[in-house]
């Protein structure tokens, strides 16, 4: 097994509305926040952590393939799929985002480990795009905003628990990049660039962060790169059920 | 075989989970080689490794133009007949961990009079973390309660500075340049895949030689490194121990053996005393631990463990002139 090639994913990610990923809330302050966006520890800028990135795309991916479960894929789901079209997206999913070292079954297939082999996807953390923060500061705004929410009473009508929760507005562009390594066992990687680009369009037909099903973290890549190569028409004509509808009629 | 020193420049452009100390960045070297040369070139490139033939040393990261204050105690930093150090001074002096590398030649006790503060370098960002069950699409108990980790993240636009000794007849500086980039665009350490330990490489490389002040009996180290006592003065090398609990990355991760055996090392900045001092200080000092005659992880036999440390020369007052 070798390397054959590490490519760079590059795009913008611009949010198409309020964007909220939680911090580590370190402390209190009176009149403060309830719910704060995590910042960069030096600027105090909001990013998207990779974290967030990778396991939303994994668990999407996760969803399109049939093979759902409460906890993230593992070798021992590829090998119980019902079906090859569904064992195909499992292992796909391995492939990219890696199998956990506490993962593996007791007689995992040795040959198995080293047909999939190490994780390809490394998501780096995404941040503000400095002309962004320029322009938002130049006309004295901040880069986040606060959303107060309630609960209404169905009876009385009445707001109750009212809180507050801190986003990235809509219109924030973020870098964002990601690394792709490709092995001589992947062929020409074509398998593999479509699921990962089929995950980033999900993401954005999905959301990012917390709160999506009320809106929050609607996200769009424009720009995207495949190197040096622009592949942004490609990307936005991507239907990412299409293979895996073709799959199961087959 | 001639070992060359170079200095390479590093932006950190995430966070990161693990320190980039030098043993730990050859493990990364080792696992990126293996990954562009294959398997039967990262074995050519460790023969002799534990003969005390590395094809690489290389020191922790450091923050750019400055080298860690060595480890002595305040009675080695005097001279002869010079005041006693008040204890409240000599704990804030302690905080100066970071000396100016371009005064490396200057006697220690000057040098370290010019120290910096420690948080200048990097600061530690707590982060938390959950797995979503998946048909729920929330966090909850077990694997799935949040938890909290620790980064260390470095101030925009920081440098870091990497030292390298290479025997550049078997790895060839273009190699090296390649592999050290592949570490950075891939992660360096833990959670590497979910963002944390991306750096790029600024610049080139640069041939580096250290100044080496007139009769020189001792040297700084600039990465964990296990000692030679034969070639050393015990009763006059200083230092912390560090236990590295290591732990195998990329394929060995599942081979459900992960971990190494525990070894005991030389923390960084470690003051060494050449037992036969010679005029010209060797670039680098140490052994090759692990190999198959004493294995350090039952996963992989093979593997082996950068016990050598790049190291500097260094004025110290002989022991005798100390107060």
């Amino acid at each position: 097994m070798q390397l054959i090639n590490i490519h760079q994913l590059t795009a913008t990610l611009e949010l198409k509305s309020g964007l909220r990923i939680g911090a580590s809330e370190g402390e209190i302050r009176i009149g403060g926040v309830d719910n704060q966006v995590i910042r960069h520890a030096h600027t105090g800028q909001p990013y998207i952590p990779g974290s967030s990135l990778k396991g939303k795309v994994r668990s999407l991916l996760e969803w399109r393939s049939g093979a759902v479960q409460s906890n993230p894929l593992g070798l021992q789901d590829l090998q119980r799929a019902r079906n090859d079209a569904i064992a195909v997206q499992v292992r796909m999913i391995l492939t990219l985002f890696g199998v956990s070292g506490g993962d593996r079954p007791d007689h995992a297939d040795e040959e198995l480990i080293g047909k999939i082999g190490p994780t390809r996807l490394a998501f780096w953390d995404a941040a503000l795009q400095p002309d962004w923060v320029g322009r938002i500061q130049g006309e004295d705004k901040l880069l986040t905003e606060v959303k107060t929410e309630n609960r209404i009473d169905r009876i009385k009508g009445v707001a109750e628990h009212p809180r507050q929760t801190e986003r990235v507005p809509s219109g924030a562009r973020f870098d964002f990049r990601l690394s792709v390594k490709q092995l001589d066992i992947d062929g020409d990687g074509a398998e593999l660039r479509r699921t990962l680009l089929a995950g980033l369009r999900l993401l954005e037909l999905d959301s990012l962060g917390g709160s999506g099903s009320r809106g929050y973290g609607k996200v769009k890549f424009t720009g995207m790169r495949w190197g040096d190569a622009d592949i942004q028409a490609e990307f936005d004509r991507i239907d990412p059920f299409a293979d895996v509808a073709a799959a199961r009629r087959a | 075989m001639p070992m060359r020193t170079f200095k390479l420049t590093l932006r950190p452009e995430s966070a990161f989970g693990t320190p980039l100390a030098g043993d730990t960045l050859f493990g990364h070297l080792c696992w990126a080689l293996r990954w562009r040369q294959g398997e039967a070139g990262l074995i050519k490139l460790l023969e002799g490794y534990t003969r005390g033939q590395p094809f690489a040393v290389l020191s922790d990261a450091l923050p750019a133009g400055l080298l860690p204050r060595p480890n002595l105690p305040a009675s080695r930093l005097q001279r002869a007949g010079d005041p006693k150090v008040d204890p409240k001074q000599r704990k804030a002096d302690k905080q100066l961990a970071w000396l100016p590398a371009e005064q490396a030649a200057r006697p220690m006790v000057d040098w370290v009079r010019v120290g910096l503060d420690k948080a200048r370098s990097v600061q530690t960002e707590v982060r938390t973390q959950n797995t979503i069950h998946r048909l729920t699409g929330t966090t909850g108990t077990g694997v799935f309660a949040p938890r909290q980790v620790d980064t260390l993240v470095h101030a925009p636009g920081a440098a870091l500075e990497v030292y390298a000794v290479l025997d550049t007849d078997r790895l060839p500086l273009p190699s090296f340049v390649q592999a050290l980039a592949d570490i950075g665009v891939n992660g360096f350490g833990r959670d590497a895949s979910t963002g944390l330990g991306k750096f790029t490489l600024v610049g080139e490389a640069a041939a580096h030689s250290w100044p080496t002040p007139p009769g020189a009996r001792h040297a700084l180290t600039l990465a964990p490194c296990a000692p030679v006592p034969a070639d050393l003065d015990a009763d006059d090398c200083h230092y912390q121990p560090v236990t590295r609990f290591g732990r195998h990355g990329s394929l060995h991760v599942l081979t459900g053996r992960p971990f190494k055996r525990p070894l005991l090392l030389l923390r960084s900045a470690a003051v060494l005393a050449w037992r036969h001092p010679s005029n010209e200080c060797p670039a680098f000092h140490g052994q090759g631990l692990g190999g198959v005659a004493q294995p350090i992880s039952a996963a992989e036999p093979a593997t082996v463990h950068q016990g050598y440390a790049p190291v500097l020369p260094l004025a110290l007052p002989e022991l005798k002139e100390a107060a």
